[in-house]
Parts: C-alpha cells; structure tokens; sequence
C-alpha cells in the first residue's frame, strides 16, 4: 500500500486524479480500518490531515463544518447551532471513536444507517465535493444513492457540508434504536425538525431504506394541518411507517423496523407538543 | 462479615496483581515475544457440513511457512475431550464451521494468512443439521454414526403420571434459550515453544493447564512429562477457557514442532466468536403439578441441549442441567430426562453456569406461571415449597447439614423493598419486578469424581518470603488472592510475604478444571494442608527452642499462646528452621469424600454440598420500542464463608451483568450453522450504561467441606439472574415469557400478543 | 511487499523515530516496535476500547489509527501515567476493586484519564459517558464507577 499525506489541497487532487479507485481518502479512519480487513487495502491510502478541512465557520447564518471535523467537535461545538446534528454527532460509537470519526466520512462512507448524515438530509444541507475539474455541490438526496454507494466521483473528495440556519423556532429530535442503551449502530433511527405548532416538519428516516431518507408524504400531510392533535401525529407516524422501504436482516426485521418508526415519530411530535 | 477471629480470611484485601494490571505490565498471551517466533492461521471452511472432495496443498519453501492437514499429525489426529469424535484437523467430513482444514505457520500474521488463502479446498455440501429440532426427526442425516443423540441422563423419583394424573393443577411449557459467548476480552491464544526435539513448553491463556497437556502430548505422539504448559495472567475465562483451548494449543505445537521455532497461534476477535466455544442453547419442555393452594407435587422435564457437531463438554454440562432441573423445591415425584443432540452448528461447551441457567430459567418460570393460576404471591409460592432441613431431593438426597434456601430469599426480598413493589403499566414504560430462587451443586458432578482433587506446593524460603503453587487458575476472579490470603491464614503469616503463581504443570500435580465454582474449595482445601504441615513443622522447632511454652503463630509472630507475648518474629522462625535443616516444602493434596449416585436413575448425592441463592430482578419495559432496563437486581448468596470481600463482590456484580446480557441483549444468529453476528459490532454484551444497580448481601454458615468453611460463587452468581429478569418482564408485561434472550424484537411480539394487557 | 515509512512522534513525553510498514496501526507500533503492551486487541473494530491511548490529549483507538497518522502527534499510554509510582487513577482502581483480568484495565484507565483531564469533578452521566466505548465482561463496572469517583477524589486531595 502506497500512503500519502498532502499538505496542500492541490496536492490531494492531482493524487486523487492520479489515482481514481485505486486510493481511499482516509480521514477519521473509523469505517477504512475496520473495511480493509475483508476487503484488503487499496492500492493507496491518501491522508487528508494536512488539508486544513477540520473547522467550523458561520457563513450568512449558514455553518459550514469542513469534511475532516471530528463527532466529538460537531457534539461539542454545535450544541447550540445546530442542536439535532450536535445529538446525532453524541451518539456516534463510542467517545474513542467520535474522536476520529469525521461528518465527511460518515456520508462518504454511504450507509443507511449514518446518523450524522441523517441530519444533515434534515436539514438540506449542501455536499461539497472537489476535484481538479472543480467543485459542485450536491444535496444530501444527491449524494447518497444506495446502501454503502455515492455520487463521489473517484477523482473526488467531500470537502465540507454547508448547513442552513435551521428556523429559529423549530425543535429538534433524534432518537435511535438499537439492541442496548448505548454505543450501537442504528437499527431504526429518525431525526426531525418541527415548528413548534406542528408547522414546517421535516422528518429524517434512517436504517429503514437503502438510503437516508426524508418522509416526504409525511412532511406533506403535517404541512396540510392547522394542529397537531393526536390524529394528526397518528396519521403522520403511519405515513412515515409506509415510506420506509426496510428490509429483513440480522439485526432486525423490517416489520419491527417499520413499528419503530411509528413508535419514534410519535414521541418526536408528542414531546414537541407537550 | 468481618469475622474477628481472622487475620486475614474475610478481611478487605486488595488483590495482589492488580497493581501490574494497572499499569499495564502484566504479560498476557500476546504480549510474550519469543526469538524467531512465528504466527499461525487456520484454515477454516465455509460451510458447516460438507464432505472433502479434495484439499490441495501448495508447496511451501522451509523459510516462508509451513502447512500441515491431518496426515501431518505425527501422533494422535483426536482433541475430543469426553468422548473421541472430534479430529483435530479434518481429513474426510466437515460437520462444523468452526473445523480445522488445515494449519499455516509464516513469519508474520499477514504472511501466514496470505499462505492459508492458498489452500484450496473443494466441499460437497451436505444437508446442514440446523437445530435440535431438525436433529431429532425422522429423516434428519446423522451426523456421526451414532445417530445425532449424543447421550440420554435422566433423573426419577415416584411416580410422576400418577401424581400429575391426580393433581388440581398440570402447567406445561416449552422454552427456548439461547446461545451466549463468553465474549472475555483477551482472545484465545497459544504460543508453543520447542525445546530441542522432543520437548515442548505451551503458554496459553486458559483454565485447565492439564487438558492441554494431554493433548499436545496425544497430538505430538510424546508423553505428557515432555509437555510442559504455563498459564498466563489469562484475560477471562467464564468456561469459555475450559477445553478450548487444548485445541489452539495443539495447533500451535504441531507447527512449532514443524517449523522447529516458537509459533503463535492468537484468535482476532471474529474467529474467536466463529469457532470456540459457546454456552448450549436449549429446548426445555416442562411439566409442573401442584394443588390449589400452590404446593408443588411433581416436575417432568424434556431437556435438550446443542451440542454442535462434537460432543466436547456437553454430556458433562447436561449432567448438571440434569440434576439441577428441579430447582430447590420439595418435590415427592420428578422425572428428568436430558438429551445432548448433535448439530451442525455452534459449539457448546463450558459456560458459567454450566447447564444449570437454562434449566433454572424454565423452572423459575413455571413457578411463577404456578403462581399466577393459583393467586398467590410468587414469593409466597417459593416459600411454601423450597426445600429446608431434612428435604429431599430430587436425587432422593435427604439435606442433613442447614439449608439457607428461605434464608437468602427472605433477605432478598428484604433488602429489595419487594412487598412495597407495584407493577405498573401506565405510559409506554412498564415496570415489573420477578423472583428466582436457585441452589448450585458445589464441585464436580459425581460423574466427574475421578478429577475432583488438588494439589498445591508450599515453600517457605530462608528469607521468610512464601511460594505458592496450586493446580486451580486464576482468570479474573481472584483465585489467587483468595489462595494467598488462605496460606496467609494457615501459617499465621503476614499477607504480603505470600506469592502465589500461575499454574505450571510442572510445578503440581494435575488438580482437574478450574470450573464448578471448585477453585476456592479445592485450592483451599490442598493449600490448607500444605500449610498446615509447615506450620506443624515451624512449631515443633519452636517448642524445642522455647521449651515447656504452649505457641502459636499468629500475623507474623511466634507467639506464646497463654500471655500473647511475642517471642520470634515470624522471620527469625524461618531462618531458625532453616538453620535446623528442616524441609520447608509441603505438598497438600485434598478430594471430597465419595459420593453414591447411580446416573441410570439420577439417584444418589450427586454434588459435595448445595449452596442457596436469590434474585430479585426490577425492569423497565418500554412497550414502544421492546428495549429492557434492568433497574436493580438483589443478590443474596449464601457462601459458607467469605475468604476475600472484594472477590465475593466482584462476583456477584460480574454475574448479574453476565447473566443480564443471556436475559436480553445477547444473541448469536446462525443459517446453516454458520454465525452471522461474529464480533462485538453485532453482539451486544452490557456497557456501562446498561448495568443495573446491585444490591447484594451474602449469609455465611460454614460449610465443613469448604477451607475456612467457604462455598464457591463464580457461577451462583449468574445461574438465576437469567430467569429473575424473565420473571420481572413476565410481571410487567402481564404474559408468560417463554424464550430468552428477550431481544426488543421478542418484547415487542410479547406486547402484541392477543389478549395481552394494555396501557 | 511495501517498503517501509519514517514515523516520528512522541511516545510517554519521549521523542519516538521509527520505520513502520504503511498498514501498520498505531496500535502494532506500540506493541510489536516499541514493545509497549500494555495497550491491548480486544476486537480490532474499535468496539471495545482496549487499545485506548491518548493521541495529543484526546483518547483514540488505536488499533483505528494508521500508525503514519500518528505523524508529530504526542501519544500517551498507560505506560506513560506515572514515573515510577502508580498515578492516583491506577491507585484508585486498585483500591476500589476494580481490577479483575486485568485485561480491560488499562483501556479504562487511559479512557478515564483522558476524562479527568477534561472534568475534574465529572458528574455520573459524565462518567459513564466517556466509558461506554470500553467493554467490561468480568466487573459488571460497579466497581469501575466507584474506581472513577476514587480517583477524583485523591486527585483533588493531591493538589496543593
């Protein structure tokens, strides 16, 4: 295995052309060290440590978290902020790991059940992704097309995630479900953002889809109502249960999955309302 | 539970490892470098049945590596434990995941692995025996000639159709448990190291020195007095160390003898949860009569435990399953029987409990089942019916000594505030609170008599400092300390003159498996002997020194017994033996007395002595998700005699954990016998945030087969933690629990089950 | 086979220059180059905490870190608490009961070091926080809690 560490970004890029799929960017390190043990090391590993991409930066009221910013900086930073993706960022593995952990991984790395990049499809964030052809942003929906699969280009790295000001007034919810308190991987987990009548709802879903998704019909059916009565909130769960498209597997059946999400998205509204 | 008539027995005393562990010091089986030390691979198949169609081995230069199949095996190609039907490497049939094809040895890990990917290897598949079930029908392949029951042991007493065709009321249920890995947090490991030709040291991380030196000596072809094996300071056992590690340790002596150099064979963590040994899982139908008022008449129990593809402990596991089943209950009929069926998948063998959890979960269950048809108090159930003095049991043993049985309850139920409990069921978070009462055979089984005995060498050196080898091993639990503090005890020696070491088999003679909650007792007892016969010989040179006195020793000192005046310091009396040429080396060597006990029936005395515990388990269900928290568990053990308060402690709070994680968290998911959740990412053993609170409280009568009156506590501590936690979900849910682990996928189905309460 | 990388950082405050191969943890430099083991594999997937070390302050696991990411960074390790003597965490575990294996041990006490470092009086939640990434089969963590409260202490009684 050939290892590179850049110290301009330039350098980073033109390796990364160089290379295409025969490299892995490597950040945190917390999914590459753990993936190579089945599937082998790549031809080359090239360190984005020196890249100065680690950072938080407020931009018109929109925060800008480069790719490389730790779990642990995101939870303790962003608390005030960006308050679901602080909670979301707490609750990755465990405090070792969410020391090395990086938000560019956790949506690089494509899974399902990433919890950090769950929110940041909650709240429309924008990818930015970089490569000697240029940069271009893409949405959360964008990037992450399927299970352990993204739009990165093999010439590509995530640089930073840009997030809008969530509303001023809106409540955030994480939860998680996994087989134990703490220090799981996700086997149901929602994030949402609510106004705190009810209004302006958007709903994450995660581990019950090939992606992170967003209940849409959910959404729509919360924007259409003047209260959040029980009823309401009934009926919104049961749509977001229909969304999710969850399978069968050794963690969990996708019935159970799909209850989950009833289960946490009531409690989501429930405590908002409350 | 300070007791002032020891120095040291019962008093706090900080283990005396702990400072190397601390500091990270201490050499466990990775941390041993060798010079020119190689590492080991395994080459394992992908799929749990198949017959070998060919296995190819590629040439290997003498520098690179060796490869050796099971016609490499220079002696015995056999590491069954108990019965012979288990090859070390695989020649003709596959029937396990966790099989041995072939064996690698290279200079680096990577480099053997890379090797072990050259084997090539052709299976037929054969039809996968998936469980018990499938094992015992009809058309089910037989996986040894045999046929896939491996062995039948049965318990009878009266007549048990007659009793239950008579009584008010007949409960039959069918539960299920599930496997659990021991998970310790070292990985199996050996390191094999040549001497010359025809000598061999093994260092492993283990409980039973012996068994591995058998079979290296069988797998070399050499006899055992040209094995030597050395425990290392080993990283949790809890059974999983029991007969494991014999095959590892085989392993890397074959290829060190090959590759005529030290090899190392170390397990990664998912290898270690793929191929060793794991606790039975278990199909338990049983059968409980009572009357109305809630007095128990009769038990018929159908247990079957999988033993996987070998038989390896299962008999022996099954033994005390089998004899335990019936609880610690009066009881005028019972009729066990227990079988071990073969499978093809996971490998059952030795787990803190041995048999006994399984067996104690169905029965707590039927208890508390038999309390909710009669309207009593599951308490109030259990008090009718535990045994006392003067009971019989279920092997037709009338209990002579003192029986604490309704003693730990009643202090359980005490210290757990549990007649001011409420079971609630408002919210989605449902709280209950569940009972279990269990009694646990001390020592081995009658079936294991012919190893149920100790060694241990003491030597007092001309410094004054003390040696100590005992043939039990240390794995966490404190053995050790408990050993020195003993020594310390019997001789009237201070504490820190005392050293005890870690098991060499050249050091003792075999003293059978650290296993059965034996160590304190059967170290104890062997060390007591030893020690006594220095301190017979010490005091004999000291009464023709101080002529005409009455003396003793006592915390250091040569004292005079009448006035308490001190005469000798305790190392100016060794130098005085020492001077007078008296032996200071005493060897103890100690075994219970024998017992009756005839298996065809399992009538007799089939343990040294019983020892009472209770759990009182409080949860919290949240009925929207099926996650399950342990608030608080009560323990009550009764230990004959605490040697060392923090090494009871640690027992006590390490089991209710353990036993946590087989109630609820802890799952291993097979298809076709192979694992699907290997490693700690899938399998969730207890965090921190998931232990409970631990309220714990022991009795101490003691027991005049015990050293210093002492019962064991390794595995009490676990054995009814399972089934008390059962109870608490059954109390909060409202419904029968029938299957453990109760995973948030069980709980949930559990919720919804038809008739089942609401909110 | 790669050919081999410089690595310089510094180890237990003394500066560390080694040739390691590119795929090497940080964890097989300590142990297999230095011969530092006391940090230990438990799983090699950074779920159990046994290879805690602190890597400029903060607790990593180090059988995650690539070895030559380790570049110019201050690594701590159990070694590294105490001259001589035990730190006042490694006391405090022995005195609390909170040893048995030993193998867990020093995960536990790098992990609590590096919450102490953070929060001289951490609250409970605290505690159990920064520990939920290191696993425990034989305490059931009682007595690791009562160690952590412990240590606060005869670190608050060891300040002038």
């Amino acid at each position: 295995m050939k290892f590179y560490s850049p110290a301009t970004e330039q350098e980073a890029l033109e390796l990364r052309s160089r290379f295409g799929s025969r490299a892995k960017p490597l950040a945190g390190g917390t999914d590459l060290l753990i993936s190579v043990r089945t599937a082998g090391w790549p031809e080359a590993v090239l360190s984005l440590r020196h890249l100065g991409w680690a950072g938080i930066v407020r931009e018109q009221g929109a925060t800008r978290i480069g790719a490389t910013t730790t779990a642990s900086a995101i939870a303790r930073e962003l608390r005030t902020t960006l308050p679901l993706l602080a909670d979301a960022a707490s609750w990755v593995g465990g405090p070792q790991v969410r020391n090395r952990a990086t938000i560019g991984g956790n949506l690089a790395n494509g899974s399902p059940a990433a919890d950090m990049a769950l929110c940041l499809l909650v709240m429309d964030a924008q990818v930015e992704l970089v490569s000697l052809r240029g940069s271009r942003r893409l949405t959360v929906g964008e990037f992450v097309r399927g299970p352990k699969t993204t739009a990165l280009a093999d010439d590509e790295f995530v640089r930073s995630v840009t997030v809008p000001a969530p509303d001023a007034t809106s409540r955030a919810w994480f939860g998680k479900v996994g087989p134990r308190s703490r220090h799981f991987i996700s086997r149901v987990v929602v994030a949402g953002l609510v106004g705190r009548r009810g209004d302006s709802l958007r709903l994450g879903l995660g581990a019950v889809a090939p992606t992170p998704v967003r209940a849409r019909n959910a959404e729509r059916f919360a924007a259409s109502q003047l209260v959040l009565s029980d009823e309401t909130i009934e009926e919104i769960s049961r749509l977001a249960a229909e969304e999710c498209r969850p399978i069968d597997d050794f963690r969990a059946t996708g019935g159970y999955r799909r209850r989950i999400v009833r289960v946490l998205v009531t409690r989501f509204l429930r405590e908002v309302r409350a | 539970m300070i007791d002032r008539r020891f120095s040291c027995v019962g008093q706090p005393t900080p283990r005396f490892d702990a400072a190397d562990k601390v500091s990270g010091r201490s050499q466990f089986l990775a941390d041993l470098r060798f010079p020119g030390m190689w590492e080991a691979a395994v080459v394992a198949p992908s799929i749990a049945h198949g017959r070998v169609v060919s296995l190819t081995v590629p040439s290997v230069r003498d520098c690179e590596g060796v490869i050796l199949t099971a016609r490499d095996v220079p002696g015995v190609n056999q590491v069954g434990i108990a019965q012979r039907d288990q090859e070390l490497l695989v020649t003709g049939v596959v029937r396990s995941a966790g099989d041995r094809l072939a064996i690698v040895a290279a200079p680096t890990r990577s480099a053997a692995k890379a090797l072990a990917h050259k084997v090539s290897v052709r299976l037929e598949s054969l039809p996968v025996v998936e469980d018990v079930e499938a094992a015992l029908s009809p058309e089910a392949v037989a996986i040894h000639p045999g046929g896939n029951v491996c062995a039948e042991l049965r318990v009878t007493r009266g007549d048990v159709a007659a009793v239950m065709g008579h009584a008010d009321i007949v409960i039959e249920r069918v539960y299920r448990t599930g496997y659990q890995e021991h998970a310790y947090l070292e990985p199996q490991g050996a390191v094999a190291v040549p001497d010359g030709d025809s000598r061999m040291t093994v260092y492993s991380t283990c409980q039973c020195p012996f068994y591995i030196r058998r079979a290296v000596a069988d797998a070399l072809g050499c006899p055992q007095n040209r094995v030597r094996v050395i425990q290392t300071c080993t990283g949790g056992g809890f059974g999983g160390k029991e007969d494991y590690p014999s095959e590892v340790a085989a392993c890397a002596a074959l290829l060190s003898r090959a590759a005529r150099r030290p090899v190392r064979l170390v397990f990664d963590r998912h290898e270690d949860f793929r191929w060793s040994t794991k606790r039975h899982r278990t199909v338990i139908t049983h059968r409980l009569a009572a009357d109305s008022r809630g007095r128990m008449l009769a038990m018929q129990v159908d247990a079957v435990y999988d033993a996987g593809a070998y038989a390896g402990l299962s008999v022996i596991v099954a033994e005390r399953g089998n004899s335990s089943a019936c609880g610690p209950y009066d009881l005028s009929a019972v009729d066990v029987r227990t079988r071990v069926v073969y499978t093809n998948s996971l490998f059952g063998g030795a787990f803190r409990g041995f048999g006994a959890p399984q067996v104690t979960f169905a029965t707590e269950r039927q208890v508390d089942e038999l309390a909710r048809r009669v309207g009593m108090d599951p308490a109030r159930v259990r008090e009718i019916n535990l045994w006392k003095k003067g009971s019989v049991t279920a092997a037709g043993e009338v209990l002579t000594g003192p029986v604490p049985a309704r003693a730990t309850l009643r202090r359980a139920l005490s210290l757990s505030g549990y007649n001011g409990r409420a079971t609630q069921r408002s919210g989605q978070r449902w709280r209950g609170t569940g009972i279990a009462t269990s009694y646990y055979g001390n020592n081995l089984h009658k079936g294991g008599e012919r190893l149920d005995r100790s060694h241990a060498r003491v030597t007092i050196n001309a410094d004054g400092s003390i040696s100590v080898w005992v043939g039990l091993t240390e794995m966490g639990q404190g053995l050790l300390t408990a050993v020195a503090v003993m020594v310390a005890e019997e001789l009237g020696a201070q504490l820190d003159r005392v050293l005890v070491s870690h098991v060499d088999t050249d050091a003792v003679q075999d003293s059978g498996p650290t296993v059965a909650s034996r160590g304190t007792i059967m170290s104890g007892m062997a060390v007591r002997r030893a020690a006594a016969t220095l301190r017979r010989r010490m005091l004999r040179v000291a009464r023709s020194r101080f002529c005409g006195k009455d003396l003793r020793i006592c915390d250091g000192y040569l004292v005079g017994r009448r006035g308490g005046e001190a005469l000798l310091a305790w190392d100016d009396l060794v130098a005085l033996c020492h001077a007078n040429r008296i032996e200071m080396t005493a060897t103890g060597f100690y075994y219970p007395p024998a017992r009756a006990y005839d298996p065809a029936t399992g009538q007799g005395q089939p343990y040294a002595t019983n020892s009472y515990t209770a759990h009182v388990a409080e949860v919290e269900v949240d009925t929207g998700t099926g996650l399950v928290r342990v608030l608080r568990v009560t323990a009550v053990h009764d230990v004959g005699r605490v040697i060392v308060p923090e090494g009871v402690r640690g027992q006590i709070e390490g089991g209710v954990v353990q036993g946590a994680g087989l109630a609820l968290w802890e799952e291993l998911k097979t298809h076709e016998g192979v694992l699907l959740n290997p490693g700690f990412t899938d399998y969730a053993i207890p965090g921190i945030a998931d232990a409970p609170e631990v309220v714990w409280n022991v009795i101490e009568r003691p027991w005049g087969g015990g050293p210093f009156g002492a019962k064991g506590i390794g595995e009490p501590s676990l054995i009814s933690v399972p089934a008390s936690i059962a109870n608490a979900v059954s109390d909060a849910l409202g419904v029968p629990v029938d299957d453990i682990p109760l995973t948030p996928e069980r709980v949930m189905a559990l919720v919804s089950r038809e008739g089942a309460p609401r909110a | 086979m790669s050919a081999t990388l410089p690595l310089s950082m510094t180890v237990n405050g003394s500066p560390v220059s080694v040739d390691v191969a590119p795929t090497a943890r940080l964890l097989d430099v300590l142990r297999d180059t230095l011969g530092l083991t006391g940090t230990k594999e438990g799983c090699g997937e950074g779920e159990c905490g046994a290879c805690t070390v602190l890597m400029d302050g903060i607790a990593v696991d180090s059988c995650l870190v690539l070895a030559l990411e380790a570049q110019g960074t201050a690594i701590t390790t159990v070694e590294g608490l105490a001259d001589g003597d035990l730190h006042p965490i490694q006391q405090a575990f022995i005195n609390a009961g909170g040893v048995q294996c030993g193998f867990c041990t020093p995960g536990f006490v790098m992990s609590t070091y590096a919450l102490l470092q953070a929060t001289a009086s951490p609250s409970d939640e605290d505690i159990t926080r920064a520990l939920e990434g290191n696993l425990c089969r034989c305490t059931g963590y009682h007595s690791i809690i009562r160690a952590v409260r412990l240590a606060v202490r005869l670190m608050q009684e060891a300040k002038p």
